[in-house]
């Protein structure tokens, strides 16, 4: 409390009001004072009798100059004190006096750190986000093992039964579930549709924590059979096909023709283990869905199993508890036709399935190629700081001789590096932002086309430039900012005042062009070199991988054909399939440009045939159980080779108009001849498949067909057995249709054929053969893309960091050109004085890169296809590529030193 | 390094301040200048160190029943700018009333 009062008076209530707004203005030190000093003389004016006009002129007045003050402050502040203020301010001086290299700094940085940021977006995407459940680290993927456990045993799938038996004894685990990835056509609302879904034990949501968004999820009582056929929609149908309608619990739809009742709707973003889930159908419906005997039979295995393991249970323990469910499973499963096939049970915790070994060698691949960027952008610009340094050398000498202190000088320089760091920093991630677009459209892609063997846990839509990935660029800027700027900094800091006066700056003639930090500068040249060839011969292999994919033979012709998928549904007996086959072929084959048409279950490069155990040949029966030989088994119509164009070559096709009574034919490709008839023609010979359509009765070959590419490019085609859907149908597959033009022209005619037939029946997955070859071989295309890319932003800033070099030497030993021509030495001779040690560091560069090439691209070696990673041509153009880019980089400003003025030259010193 | 001349407003209050107006008010009823230039002024001077300050003894203040006082006094440096501008502004104004009565 103030001993003395302030009048009442409104007016000086507001003329202290305007005061107190006026200090809001001034910083908090001088804030109280400026204050009382106004009203101080406030009350001495009020009391000498100053009116109420002249009072508010008077603090009018103030307010003035509390602003002008606020900001006199401010300044001071930030200017004086500390020091690091005029450091700042005196580094954006100048930097702002050489915009050039301002620019050029800027620029380097935004694109080294906007390459890393964009990658460290999509690398933490598949390596490092946890899966979005709780607690994801006790969620294992438990694998059923079958074969010879003492050598490597398969991995496959469970089949309901199986799961059913062991699901009591699994004590290692608090829960577990079944799942598996099926697809069926969606009607009720709208048109009908094909959707993803997954059938799935009880118990399933519960184990991942999944939250219902309206209704309620399949809960026990699902199980029993005959329960009400209930399903669970996806946050994604619920919206796109009912539109967000609150009221959905309780609607009915209808699957493959049977009726559900919609139960629940699951929490946004959750597409099932699968990744690409729409509704989830439990196992007990199944049945209305498909064959139920994919779900009764023991050794019909379909279903992934995840389980949650129990609290305090750690993974070793609980691998070795079950370990001892696998005997229990051979005892309850022998194997039915007498192999020595074995069971067991192993498990992998869910953060390690996430993406196979291929996936994550390609991701870790190109992050090594992102980080060989980031040294190299690091490299270049340290080197222009060097330079920079060099040409301040004058500048900081005097400064230091008017008493700067060595630190800091440093300071000074390091300051600078900071600044442009975070410009580029900022540049950077404002470039990886523009960027995210394309990250995001890559991981989308290899989602597509990797499909649920990879990134199945990945949601695209969870992508995005959130804090980690702003605060690793701006990171990576500050480093970067740090290791440039050490060098310099030190480098200012050991300045030989003396000397440096002496010599205004310029390298003195007989250093013969060389100062401190030459040495260091021709060294980070020689490391981007190295480290370009590097990158350079990583993207040429890959080239060459995807060159030789190109090369591989299809055994089909994939021009013009376009294919689409269909299923009848497990109502369709084999006449209704038939009839239906025969109708859609004779409308699509009336229709004008189609050249040819059939159907078959399996479409080639999409790696999703079926493939079953070889049983008979001839009379003799092939033992081994599940250990016999796999073939790829199909049902196909007799145009399939003339619409695919896969060349017959031995005996003919499938002959047409069998019936189904007939004996069983059958064409098989040449591995199947190469494998199963060594030596002799098998046309006349028998086959017999594990065929859920001809049993296993053995069918005579008629031919035999050129080896397709049904699953990976990269691995040589399986034995194919093709049988006639008119003896087997399997009413479900692709409908193949050759155009005589664009063959995109007849998807509406394979709509409207498919629904002439059958007006409920969608066909999905429309696409050119062409265009899934290309799907084939993305991610070969996707890694040889990204490894371009830095490839050559690698090439380009390393030609600009030698070009950088060069322009500095030769700007340097001006005088002494201009004093070498005086003296009669003609152009030639200066080229070559100028160009003799870039192209040394060239050279040293190549080699090194070799080195490093040679060391490095071993471990691309899974990743290429027929090419040695040592491969000598791909390395030698990948040389000749950096020798002639560095030749210019190099020759460019050297030419510049053959046009110096001798005479001015001399003059200007 | 010869200090920027002192501007006729300035000298007034720098004038003022020695002639024992230590205080903005004060300093205000002398010059006829307002309180926004005069406090411009009297802050630029206190940067320039030609002026310098001190607050008022609290005591004073209280026993007088009044806020306290921010007083402002003539540094060396600024007695020998004031005694220089004046000067110049004497020379000044006599060479000009000598110009007009030549003319």
């Amino acid at each position: 409390m103030s001993p003395w009062h302030w009048p009442r008076a409104p007016i000086l209530r507001l003329a202290r009001g305007v005061l107190w707004l006026g200090s809001l203005v001034v910083p908090g030190a001088g804030r109280e004072a400026w204050r009382e000093e106004w009203e101080a003389e406030l009350w001495v004016l009020h009391r000498r009798g100053a009116g109420g006009a002249a009072l508010m002129r008077f603090v009018l007045g103030g307010a003035v100059d509390a602003g002008r003050e606020g900001l006199l402050m401010r300044r001071e502040a930030m200017m004086g004190g500390s020091g690091w203020g005029q450091d700042l301010r005196m580094a954006l001086r100048r930097l702002a006096r050489a915009p050039g290299f301002t620019a050029i700094t800027v620029l380097v940085l935004a694109l080294g750190i906007g390459a890393n940021t964009a990658l460290f977006t999509s690398l933490r995407a598949t390596l490092l986000q946890e899966p979005p459940y709780p607690e994801p680290e006790r969620l294992v993927l438990v694998d059923l093992l079958y074969g010879d456990l003492e050598a490597v045993p398969d991995t496959i799938p469970w089949s309901y039964p199986k799961f059913a038996h062991v699901r009591d004894d699994l004590d290692f685990l608090e829960s577990a579930a079944a799942y598996m990835r099926w697809n069926v056509t969606l009607a009720g609302t709208g048109d009908p549709r094909r959707v993803d879904v997954e059938i799935v034990s009880p118990g399933y949501f519960e184990l991942l924590g999944i939250t219902s968004a309206r209704g309620r999820l399949l809960a026990a009582g699902e199980e029993r059979p005959g329960a009400s056929q209930r399903v669970v929609l996806s946050h994604r149908l619920w919206a796109e096909r009912f539109g967000g309608d609150p009221a959905v619990v309780g609607r009915s739809v209808r699957l493959n023709g049977s009726g559900f009742e919609v139960a629940g709707v699951a929490r946004a973003g959750f597409r099932g283990l699968t990744g690409s889930a729409e509704l989830w159908i439990p196992q007990s419906a199944a049945p209305a869905v498909m064959d139920a005997r994919r779900l009764e039979r023991t050794w019909s295995h379909w279903f992934r199993v995840m389980g949650r393991l129990a609290p305090g249970t750690g993974l070793e323990a609980a691998r070795a508890s079950a370990s001892a469910l696998g005997s229990a499973l051979t005892e309850a499963f022998p194997d039915p036709r007498g192999g020595a096939g074995a069971h067991g049970v192993a498990l992998s915790p869910m953060g390690e399935l996430r993406l196979n070994r291929l996936t994550r060698l390609a991701v870790s691949a190109v992050g090594v190629g992102a980080l060989l960027l980031l040294l190299i952008t690091a490299a270049n610009v340290a080197g222009l700081f060097l330079a920079r340094t060099a040409a301040r050398r004058a500048d900081v000498a005097v400064r230091a001789a008017l008493g700067a202190g060595r630190a800091r000088l440093a300071r000074e320089v390091l300051m600078e590096s900071l600044l442009l760091a975070g410009a580029g920093g900022v540049a950077g991630v404002a470039l990886a932002w523009l960027g995210e677009g394309g990250v995001r459209w890559a991981v989308a892609y290899a989602l597509d086309t990797t499909g649920s063997r990879s990134l199945q846990f990945l949601d695209p839509a969870s992508l995005g430039m959130d804090a980690t990935v702003l605060g690793t660029g701006l990171g990576l800027a500050v480093l970067t900012g740090l290791v440039f700027g050490i060098v310099p900094a030190r480098a200012a800091g050991r300045a030989d005042l003396v000397r440096d006066l002496r010599a205004g700056g310029r390298g003195g003639m007989r250093e013969g062009g060389r100062a401190q930090g030459h040495g260091l500068r021709s060294l980070l040249v020689v490391g981007q070199l190295a480290l370009t060839l590097v990158l350079l011969s990583g993207a040429g292999l890959m080239l060459a991988s995807f060159s030789r994919l190109g090369d591989v033979s299809l055994g089909f012709d994939p021009e013009g054909v376009v294919a689409a998928r269909y299923e009848l549904g497990s109502d369709a007996g084999p006449a209704e399939t038939r009839a239906f086959e025969a109708a859609v072929l004779e409308r699509l084959e009336a229709r004008p440009g189609v050249e040819a048409a059939a159907l078959g279950v399996c479409s080639p490069v999409t790696a999703y045939c079926d493939m079953t155990g070889l049983r008979q040949l001839d009379d003799r029966r092939v033992e081994g159980g599940l250990d016999a030989p796999w073939v790829h088994t199909m049902s196909v119509t007799p145009g399939f080779f003339e619409t695919l164009r896969v060349p017959i070559v031995q005996g003919g096709g499938l002959p047409h108009g069998l019936r189904p009574e007939d004996p069983p034919v059958a064409v098989i490709s040449e591995a199947a001849a190469r494998e199963f008839f060594p030596g002799i023609d098998p046309v006349g010979h028998r086959i017999g498949v594990t065929h859920s359509h001809t049993g296993e009765r053995p069918a005579e070959i008629v031919g035999v067909a050129a080896d397709v590419t049904y699953a990976d490019l990269e691995e040589d085609p399986a034995p194919a057995v093709y049988f006639s859907s008119e003896q087997a149908s399997a009413g479900w597959g692709q409908i193949f249709v050759r155009a005589s033009g664009d063959p995109a022209h007849l998807v509406p005619a394979i709509r409207q054929a498919v629904l002439a037939v059958r007006p409920d029946l969608p066909v999905y997955d429309v696409s050119t053969l062409e265009a899934r070859v290309a799907v084939a071989t993305a991610r070969t295309r996707v890694i040889l893309g990204l490894l371009a890319a830095f490839g050559l932003t690698a090439l380009l800033l390393s030609a600009v960091g030698l070009y950088g070099f060069v322009s500095y030497t030769v700007e340097r030993r001006t005088r002494e050109v201009g004093l070498r021509m005086a003296l009669g030495a003609d152009r030639g001779r200066i080229l070559g004085a100028m160009t003799l040690r870039p192209f040394v560091l060239v050279a040293a560069g190549a080699a090194a890169g070799v080195a490093g090439a040679l060391l490095l691209t071993r471990y691309l070696r899974e990743l290429l296809f027929s090419v040695e990673p040592s491969d000598p041509l791909v390395l030698s153009l990948s040389i000749l590529m950096l020798l002639a880019v560095a030749a210019a980089a190099a020759l460019v400003p050297a030419f510049r030193a053959t046009r110096v003025d001798p005479v001015r030259s001399l003059r200007s010193e | 390094m010869s200090p920027r001349s002192l501007g006729w407003a300035t000298t007034a209050v720098l004038a003022a301040v020695r002639a024992g107006r230590s205080f903005g008010a004060d300093i205000m009823e002398a010059t006829d200048l307002s309180g926004g230039s005069v406090y411009k002024i009297l802050r630029r001077m206190e940067r320039r160190e030609l002026l310098e300050s001190r607050w008022e003894d609290a005591v004073v203040a209280e026993a007088e029943g009044r806020p306290r006082r921010r007083y402002y006094a003539l540094t060396e440096e600024g007695e020998v700018a004031l005694a220089e501008a004046l000067e110049r502004f004497r020379t000044l104004t006599s060479d000009l009333a000598a110009e007009g009565e030549a003319g």
